[in-house]
């Protein structure tokens, strides 16, 4: 049987991620860069943040035509309390993937199966959809209601002006102007993770 | 068919089931002493299995078969358990700019901290169609002067187009001719795999030879599966599945 899982992880530029490594050496993005991430974990229907997610992608290849590049993704969903869930396979930057569930510890022990990405908005918002199996019910708390559907049209443009302080300031930063960072958000409710 | 009947007899010898084309888990005869617990309704299943897949040629399954349903999980009884073989050649074409050599250790001699992303093409065992690519990192553990070559932490991943994709981890020795990696799990096709797979190294870095024994999937497409070609140096993928045209390759292959 499998038991369908709506996540959102939506990278909120208040983490310091990702951490891109350029450390090819070259003027593009090519094999050798590395960018560990770490992201917060919400809901399906956006009301709870359930946890992180924390790991590495391994750039492949840089696709010019497609405008965007490959990644080799090795990261874990970190669900606090509940446990986590490990994930490995490809990120494509310009399109939806599968990635598979490798293994999961706490309530995710023993978990097999697979989960879609889906890209909202490049690199800030993405919507997953585990199918998993090989595990007992999942608790209603991680199911929620109904998932917000990503509205896919919309969502990046408003998503980069509402987010446009954090943004400049990751941009900058890149650029090697630093700015006073923003005091970290610290999560004290139950059964999540900071 | 053969092997099947001669399992219903009886229970003892399990060994002479054997295949005598070798098989690669020497725990193959811890597993046959598993194999006498086992009960009767467990030959039901096995004699399915050997008529859903008549392509299938390891047929020394029939003893692995009662293992693994014995040590199978109850609730997941619609996991098949029949062990499936996959041969792929991982050819580098030196067009993908790997593999990345990441000194990071910054020392002269490879060392623990070194980081080796790598990409190469990947071809069916006949090498006459191409079918996507690997993708991932080596992470170098240590160096091994006496016998010329490094041990690897492998973790990376064999894309076959739309048919989804393999994850794999383990141990990758730079000097040695055969190292087996774990199969951790897949995408499309190949979700739910679990199993390992035989790393034949023809020639360091750029051939390599992979005998996949996959477990947990439903019988693979008979575009993957083959008779493979036997690993020698010289061995290169036709010249049409280099050129990746239409007959060559699969649908959508990853590049």
């Amino acid at each position: 049987n499998v038991q369908k899982l709506n996540i959102y992880e939506i990278n909120e530029l208040d983490r310091g991620s990702p951490a891109i490594l350029r450390l090819s050496k070259k003027k593009v993005f090519s094999l050798g860069d590395l960018v560990p991430f770490t992201n917060k974990l919400f809901t399906g229907d956006l009301k709870k943040q359930v946890g992180v997610t924390q790991g590495l992608t391994v750039l492949i290849e840089n696709k010019p035509e497609k405008k965007g590049d490959r990644y080799e993704a090795m990261y874990s969903f970190n669900f606090g309390d509940y446990g986590h869930m490990a994930v490995r396979g490809a990120y494509l930057t310009y399109e939806d993937t599968y990635l598979a569930v490798v293994g999961g510890s706490g309530i995710f022990e023993g978990v097999y199966g697979q989960v879609k990405l889906e890209q909202i908005v490049y690199p800030f918002k993405i919507f997953y959809t585990f199918y998993l199996r090989g595990i007992k019910e999942l608790p209603e708390e991680l199911l929620g209601d109904k998932p917000v559907e990503p509205n896919r049209l919309l969502d990046p443009f408003f998503y980069y002006v509402s987010y446009w302080k954090p943004i400049l300031r990751f941009v900058l930063k890149a650029r090697g102007v630093s700015l006073p960072e923003p005091k970290l958000a610290s999560c004290t409710e139950k059964n999540q993770s900071a | 068919m053969a092997c099947s009947s001669s399992a219903l007899k009886t229970i003892s010898p399990p060994i002479m089931l054997a295949n005598p084309r070798s098989h690669p888990t020497s725990s193959l005869t811890d597993n046959s002493l598993l194999s006498f617990k086992l009960s009767n309704t467990s030959l039901t299943q096995t004699l399915k299995f050997q008529s859903i897949s008549p392509q299938n040629p390891s047929f020394s399954l029939p003893k692995r078969l009662f293992t693994c349903k014995s040590l199978a999980n109850p609730s997941d009884s619609t996991r098949p358990t029949n062990v499936q073989e996959l041969y792929v050649y991982e050819i580098n074409e030196r067009d993908r700019g790997s593999p990345a050599y990441l000194r990071l250790s910054q020392k002269s001699v490879n060392s623990l901290g070194d980081l080796v992303p790598l990409s190469n093409k990947l071809y069916t065992g006949d090498l006459e169609k191409r079918l996507g690519i690997t993708a991932g990192i080596c992470i170098l553990i240590e160096n091994k002067p006496e016998k010329k070559g490094d041990r690897y932490e492998a973790v990376y991943s064999f894309y076959f187009g739309d048919y989804g994709h393999i994850s794999v981890r383990g141990a990758y020795l730079s000097y040695d001719e055969d190292t087996y990696l774990s199969v951790t799990g897949g995408s499309g096709i190949f979700e739910g795999v679990y199993g390992q797979v035989k790393l034949h190294q023809i020639l360091f870095p750029v051939k390599l030879f992979y005998t996949f024994y996959l477990k947990g999937i439903k019988d693979l497409p008979k575009d993957l599966l083959c008779k493979p070609v036997e690993p020698t140096p010289y061995v290169e993928p036709t010249s049409a599945a280099k050129a990746c045209e239409p007959h060559a390759t699969i649908p959508n292959f990853t590049n």
